[in-house]
């Protein structure tokens, strides 16, 4: 057996055991909410032939990507600035800790009033709620290990600036922080722009059919959404995992 | 010249007086903490001298024109490069050229050997000495005329310690000067024209010793009787 074979095999097991888990408590008697794999399956058969789904998916992945990619874009740079710039950090520091403690949810009026009932306030949201991860995990990142001083030391003494310390230690040192925070955020921006979809006013998006599917009682197509998300999250995950793999863990 | 870390109240070093020349090693000894780093950080300035000053005749202020070896060398090089892109990261400050740097490297390898040095390996696929050899080396590459070394022996192994003795030597006919931090005392007296002693805490140079013998050096040194007498003196003063 090859070791990608071995690699797999557990995992494989895994989700058969999680599937035979399922079907198992489907089948019993209380499981008014928990629809059986062939009921779901068939649902699915229905609903993935739509074109209305896919549009749907791609609402969602549309409103997470763009308010994921806008809070990497700030967030990052601000947090590694201030993670080497002391003085700004501590200057920011209260703002953004009280900030970053408000739950989203809480400040949806704010977003409804200021951005409206459009795509924008839903970005916004997903912005609010990645923008403080990227930014935490940039700082601390910055901030460095043990060996920070030294080899920003070494880069002095080789003939390097600070800006050159910047980007052969900082960015490099930070880069795995910055990682984390990319999986953590690319989760918790799927979990926001459906959350939205749900409760912020959408005309698509998969959350919205989740919510339509969950009131008009067709529980079978509300877990084929419930699915379609969580295969989403698996693919995000595995991508940037994989990238992470390639290009930063080897490095390190 | 002395120094206080901006922690502390209790000097590091206190009243450190000397004068080093060009194309001379100086070897620095002394107990553990007693403020070697300290002084070679100081050299290269890496940190100031919170009393006195230190000049250097070309008035340069040590920031560009100082090869160092660290004591931690392996913290020194940047996980993320290879041992080659490390070793040329002088280079890259100084912006030569791609072309110039490959043949910088190749004179390099005239003085200095580096056949044992998997080049193209990240730090973390190497070994101790092989690291050690790339800071060496790294120090060397931009022909500064002060080259620090902070125990540079401490990796290497006899093939490696000789390689470094030679280096040291043709360091010093090129006009160069070198300080190095050495534990042992065969070593500082084989590779060294002066073997500066620190003493105390706060530190003071209890000793300035010149060794005698014509370079270049071999460890032949070693059996002749002078070495042995110097050695002996060396040791007396150590423990006064």
């Amino acid at each position: 057996m090859t070791r990608g074979l071995k690699l797999l095999t557990l995992p494989v097991i895994g989700a058969m055991v999680a599937i035979a888990a399922w079907q198992l408590l489907a089948t019993s008697k209380s499981a008014l909410y928990l629809p059986t794999l062939r009921a779901t399956l068939s649902a699915a058969q229905a609903t993935l032939v739509e074109p209305q789904y896919w549009r749907d998916l791609l609402a969602t992945c549309r409103r997470s990507a763009l308010g994921f990619l806008l809070a990497a874009i700030t967030g990052v740079p601000l947090g590694l600035l201030l993670g080497v710039w002391d003085a700004g950090y501590r200057f920011v520091s209260l703002p953004v800790d009280f900030v970053r403690s408000i739950p989203t949810a809480a400040l949806l009026p704010v977003f409804l009033v200021v951005f409206g009932l459009g795509d924008l306030s839903k970005i916004a949201v997903v912005y609010f709620g990645c923008v403080f991860v990227f930014f935490i995990g940039s700082l601390y990142g910055a901030r460095g290990g043990p060996d920070t001083l030294a080899r920003k030391q070494a880069i002095r003494v080789m003939g390097g600036g600070r800006v050159d310390q910047f980007v052969y230690v900082v960015i490099p040192e930070a880069v795995l922080s910055v990682a984390t925070s990319l999986r953590l955020a690319a989760s918790l921006a799927l979990v926001l722009a459906v959350f939205t979809e749900m409760f912020l006013g959408s005309d698509d998006g998969v959350g919205r059919r989740l919510i339509d599917a969950y009131l008009s009682f067709r529980i079978p197509l509300m877990y084929v959404y419930i699915a379609t998300l969580g295969l989403v999250g698996v693919t995000v995950n595995g991508l940037l995992e994989s990238v992470e793999r390639r290009y930063v863990a080897s490095r390190m | 010249m002395s120094f206080t870390h901006g922690t502390t109240t209790v000097p590091i070093l206190s009243d450190i007086t000397f004068v080093a020349d060009v194309g001379e090693v100086l070897a620095i000894r002394g107990a553990n903490g007693c403020g070697k780093t300290t002084l070679l950080n100081l050299l290269a300035a890496i940190d100031a001298p919170t009393g006195g000053s230190i000049r250097r005749a070309d008035g340069d202020n040590g920031r560009t024109s100082t090869g160092y070896v660290f004591q931690n060398f392996s913290a020194s090089l940047l996980p993320w490069l290879t041992l080659r892109e490390n070793l040329l990261l002088p280079l890259r400050f100084a912006d030569v050229s791609g072309a110039n740097r490959s043949e910088r490297l190749l004179e390099l390898k005239a003085r200095y050997d580096l056949t044992m040095v998997p080049l193209d390996n990240l730090p973390a696929q190497s070994s101790g000495g092989q690291k050690q050899r790339t800071c060496i080396a790294r120090a060397v590459l931009t022909h500064s005329p002060l080259v620090l070394m902070d125990e540079p022996f401490s990796a290497l192994d006899d093939e490696g310690r000789d390689d470094l003795i030679r280096l040291v030597a043709i360091l010093r006919s090129e006009g160069c000067l070198v300080v190095v931090v050495v534990h042992d005392l065969d070593d500082a007296l084989l590779v060294a024209d002066r073997i500066l002693l620190l003493r105390g805490r706060p530190a003071t140079l209890r000793a300035d010793i010149k060794t005698p013998w014509p370079w270049p050096r071999s460890t032949s040194v070693k059996t002749t009787t002078s070495f042995n007498d110097l050695r002996t003196a060396v040791l007396r003063e150590n423990d006064l």
